[in-house]
């Protein structure tokens, strides 16, 4: 007769696969909670989350249904949420202990009793039903990406713990910060194949591969996390001319450092920006600027990265500029290199970090030095320009819009100034920034779209609109594209880390004795939030890097403390005495397997047959053939009698000599003979190797 | 010693003339064939749960064919076959006193009852009052008619047999009752290749080998039932592990009523019984562990919602032989 199964059936389980789970709980509450909160919270929350496991039994055992005991999870959550808030917000609490000594409490009691209550209601669930330990996979999947996250973005220096320890033992952190990933995915693995049924291992499978899938998809359309630029990070726009610097991130919001720059020279910008120019849009070709295409212009530009020291064809003319050694380590690919305006000359040098960077080279630039009032009364173009070189750079849109507006922008200016070409740059550039609006959503098609249209675009359109009014008034004008950062980014530094967020592109223009001067417009209405500064942690530690020092995260610099030094000792000596005892086990291991294999030899006649046994078995042993639990002794010489026959009749005798019938030696004496013989001829030489060599393998046979 | 070795040698002798003589006539049954006999030498009856057609008839026709007349017991067959049915009396199976007119008094006519080998065709057919007539014989070796007390030979083995399947309109055995048999095979189809050879054979069946190999007398096979009582060694620590598995059993939860004393009593000559069929002169932990499950499966009475006694049986036995296995490494 059969009764009904009642459904608070639980599922089965091991007492080593619950220890084991109630390990993982554990840390997994730890690994979540250990970046919000407090030490002592993370540690709470790991014991609460042992707790948990070992209540889960008790909860699932209830008479609650399958969806009231996740409701009943899902309340608690809530609940012990509500109360860590009580806590946290309580101003008794903070008046009575301290307010650190209450914010521990507030944090243990949030984190303590959540991780209790995750851990007991899933464990509960799926005792209940096989399938609910996906959630647990999840629930463990999810702490460790949350105590990594910090560390994607380039953020190498993340989190704090985890990897200042390894920088300073000199080594990289993405190597542990994947160790750490690896050992989840192996948890998470250990926990998957804790299933026996095969059938459901390929589920569990299937589910991962579904959820990878989902978590591409979403991030395909969502945009997050964003990959690190792995090309030119401001692009190579030789064709399509005017290319978005952002394309590839259109948010701005990715701060993976792409390259770090570092000032050999103490050097201020004069409009409080370096601008680093990697290429420049010179050619007009009937719509838009493009890259030139012809060799005799833009010959201040470095066209490809250094091998030997290499000059610049015609570097800008040494007025009102000064000599800058910058030192630049690029960490993406880039198509060409680039500088701190303007470039004079580039030389290789040996990559500080090849872990980390891709290249480095050094730049001496001559930067300018003085402000745009300096410039008053220099004419713009080069003397040394022919006709032919001059129509090419004031060749503009022949819409007679963009001639009346350029005019009228410049009638704007007092008389005496009218004519000076660096005033009449500075009137459009202002102009553009007083009426057009910032905002990297919106994209022009074309200039007359932006200029004419909403006037609301990114640092390309204004780049374009600049040069093609400056270009209306007889202006030498281009486009330069590059990177651009606020000298308030060095943060009181040497270092620069350039991310996706600082690529830039800006108008210049010609002049004489000068050369080629920034003149970007300000933009005063801006639709976007301003680009954050890099993290000046991260910043220090890559400018270390780059300059290919040893990175050591500040507070470890002062030497190490006597008690660290001690422990270290003892640990050493622990770590010693443990090599030792393990030395002294092998070699006893070794001296017991040899007795038991010759004490046949030896052993008086009446414990004969046992020994003789024994010693045939710890033969078989060695090999991997032991006898399984409940499993008789004449069913394991069955099982092995395929392999060497003469086991039989070892067993045989020693079963006559324990249970009463009369023991014959010579036979058992003359079968394991020919059992060593079977072995040798039947097993591989290695595996017998193998075998020989195992100190421990006598501790298995049974 | 060597009369002890040699009475073995002779039962030995005598155990693999009836296996040759069986085998011959049933194939694919080797199994089965050896748990018949263990069951003859231990003094056990045997219950075959079977389907019909599976060969249970010739087999214990066989098995009567194999003793020979050379020392016959008044008025005991070889060989009787009862088929059990509703309207079965007791009298059907005992014997009843019919009046003598020459003498003018009631004379006892013996039933089929009184043979060496008794085959008792699907038992659960008839009515508990005919079933409890046999059981006594199975279990004193007499019946008693008019409250008269006739003996049976000391010779007598029951193969009862019952269909499992087809239970509409019987009268199912209860446990105590199971009691008295030693054994409970479940028999199962015999292999393809058997059953060809079978099907080869017909029709008729290649009987020279077992006409070939000398029939055994009764005597002969109460003298081995006497000699492997005697001469086949017991190991004390196997008494105690027949004890500790019977007692593992009745600790069972799954288990609501665990198996008799008479159980192990009987359950000690059959051991002996296999150990001699297999060449030993002494029993071992194997034997046990093949016995157990067709000694105690049917003496079980099992908590609902226990699909399988033979699981709860083979679980215990389990225990047992992992501990003997180890003791068997320790020093004495």
């Amino acid at each position: 007769m059969k009764v009904p199964v009642p459904h608070t059936t639980l599922i089965a389980e091991r007492w080593p696969t619950m220890v084991l789970r109630a390990f993982v709980h554990a840390l997994s509450a730890f690994v979540f909670t250990y970046p919000l909160a407090q030490i002592q919270a993370a540690v709470v929350a790991a014991l609460a989350a042992m707790l948990g496991v070992a209540c889960a039994r008790l909860l699932a055992r209830t008479s609650l249904r399958l969806w009231a005991l996740a409701l009943v999870g899902v309340v608690a959550l809530i609940a012990v949420l509500g109360i860590g808030q009580m806590f946290a917000q309580s101003a008794e609490l903070a008046r009575a202990a301290g307010p650190a000594i209450a914010l521990r409490i507030a944090d243990s009691t949030s984190f303590g009793l959540g991780a209790f209550v995750v851990s007991a209601s899933v464990r509960a669930l799926s005792l209940r039903r096989r399938s609910f330990a996906l959630l647990e996979v999840g629930f463990i999947a999810l702490s460790f990406a949350q105590l990594l996250i910090a560390h994607r973005q380039g953020a190498i220096n993340r989190p704090f713990d985890l990897a200042d320890p390894i920088l300073a033992a000199g080594a990289d952190p993405t190597i542990a910060i994947l160790a750490v990933g690896g050992f989840a995915v192996a948890v998470i693995l250990v926990l998957l194949l804790e299933e026996r049924n095969a059938l459901r291992n390929a589920l569990h499978l299937v589910a991962v591969l579904v959820v990878v899938a989902i978590v591409f998809g979403a991030a395909r359309m969502i945009g997050v996390p964003a990959p690190p630029p792995s090309e030119n990070g401001i692009g190579n726009r030789n064709e399509s001319g005017g290319d978005n610097p952002r394309q590839q991130n259109s948010d701005g919001n990715n701060h993976a450092p792409v390259a770090v720059v570092l000032l050999n020279d103490d050097y201020a910008p004069p409009m409080g920006t370096y601008y680093f120019r990697q290429s420049a849009l010179s050619y007009f070709n009937g719509q838009r600027l493009i890259a030139a295409n012809r060799s005799d212009v833009d010959r201040d530009l470095a066209r490809s990265f250094p091998t030997a020291l290499m000059q610049v064809e015609h570097p800008a003319p040494g007025t009102d500029r000064t000599e800058v050694h910058t030192q630049v380590a690029l960490m993406a690919d880039h198509a060409r290199p680039f500088g701190l305006e303007s470039v004079e000359s580039m030389r290789p040098l040996r990559n500080p970090n090849p872990a980390r960077f891709v290249r480095a080279y050094e730049v001496t630039s001559v930067a300018l030095t003085s402000d745009y009032l300096a410039l008053l009364g220099v004419n713009a173009g080069s003397a040394t320009w022919n006709d032919d070189v001059r129509s090419y750079y004031t060749r503009g849109l022949s819409d007679l819009r963009y001639g009346m507006l350029a005019r009228n922008i410049v009638d704007a200016l007092p008389q005496d100034v009218r004519q000076e070409p660096i005033a009449q740059v500075l009137v459009i550039t202002q102009w553009l920034g007083h009426e057009g609006t910032y905002s990297l959503r919106s994209h022009h098609a074309s200039t007359d779209d932006f200029l004419f249209g909403d006037k609301i675009g990114y640092c390309v359109d204004f780049a374009h609109a600049a040069v093609t009014l400056m270009r209306a008034v007889g202006l030498p004008a281009r486009v330069a594209t590059g990177y651009q950062s606020p000298e308030s980014a060095r943060q009181g530094g040497s270092t620069i880390v350039l991310t996706d967020a600082f690529a830039h592109a800006w108008p210049e223009v010609y002049l004489d004795n000068v050369g080629w001067i920034v003149a970007d417009v300000a933009v005063e209405r801006s639709l976007d939030p301003p680009p954050e500064p890099p993290d000046p942690d991260l910043q220090r530690l890559l400018g270390q890097m780059a300059r290919g020092e040893m990175p050591i995260p500040t507070g470890s610099s002062e030497g190490i403390p006597p008690l660290i030094a001690a422990a270290r000792n003892a640990l050493r000596g622990l770590g010693l005495g443990l090599l030792l005892l393990l030395g002294a086990l092998v070699v006893i291991l070794y001296v017991a397997k040899i007795w038991r294999r010759l004490a046949p030899r030896f052993v008086a006649e009446k414990s004969f047959a046992r020994v003789r046994y024994r010693a045939s078995l710890d033969q078989l042993s060695e090999l991997g053939y032991r006898r399984a639990w409940g499993e008789s002794r004449e069913a394991f010489a069955r099982r092995v009698g395929k392999l060497c026959p003469s086991f039989d009749a070892i067993t045989q005798e020693h079963l006559a000599a324990k249970f009463g019938g009369a023991l014959d030696q010579a036979r058992m004496k003359h079968a394991a003979q020919s059992l060593s013989r079977e072995l040798r001829s039947h097993l591989p030489w290695w595996r017998r190797t193998v075998g020989v060599l195992a100190p421990f393998s006598f501790l298995l046979s049974r | 010693m060597t009369t002890d070795s040699n009475a073995l040698t002779t039962a030995r002798g005598l155990c693999e003339r009836l296996q040759t003589r069986l085998s011959a006539v049933i194939q694919g049954r080797d199994e089965v064939i050896e748990l018949i006999l263990i069951g003859l030498l231990a003094d056990g009856h045997v219950m075959l749960e079977d389907y019909p057609g599976s060969g249970k008839t010739t087999l214990a026709r066989a098995l009567g064919e194999s003793l020979h007349a050379g020392d016959p017991v008044e008025g005991v067959a070889a060989f009787r076959r009862i088929q059990f049915t509703p309207d079965l009396l007791p009298s059907d199976i005992t014997g009843t006193s019919v009046f003598d007119m020459e003498h003018n008094t009631f004379v006892y006519r013996r039933g089929p009852v009184f043979a060496h080998v008794l085959l008792a065709d699907e038992i659960n057919r008839t009515s508990p009052k005919v079933q409890a007539a046999l059981l006594e014989a199975m279990a004193e070796k007499q019946v008693t008619v008019d409250n008269t007390t006739h003996r049976l030979d000391d010779l007598f083995f029951v193969i009862a047999t019952q269909n499992p399947l087809d239970v509409a309109g019987t009268y199912p055995l209860p446990t105590p009752q199971l009691d008295r048999f030693l054994f409970k095979i479940k028999m199962k189809h015999i292999e393809r290749d058997a059953e060809i050879a079978v099907l080869a054979s017909y029709p008729t069946p290649s009987m020279n080998l077992a006409e070939k190999t000398p029939q055994v007398s009764r005597n002969e096979l109460l003298a081995a039932r006497k000699a492997l009582r005697e001469n086949v060694v017991l190991a004390p620590q196997l008494r105690e592990a027949l004890v500790d598995l019977a007692r593992g059993l009745r600790e069972d939860r799954r288990v609501l009523q665990g198996a008799s004393t008479r159980a192990l009593v009987l359950m000690m000559p059959a051991l002996q019984a296999r150990a001699l069929i297999h060449g030993r002169a002494h029993v071992i932990p194997e034997d046990i562990e093949a016995l157990a499950p067709f000694v105690f499966e049917h003496r079980l009475e099992c908590t609902p919602g226990t699909d399988e006694p033979a699981d709860v049986v083979r679980s215990v036995t389990a225990v047992i032989v992992e501990r003997l296995a180890k003791a068997s490494l320790a020093k004495d």
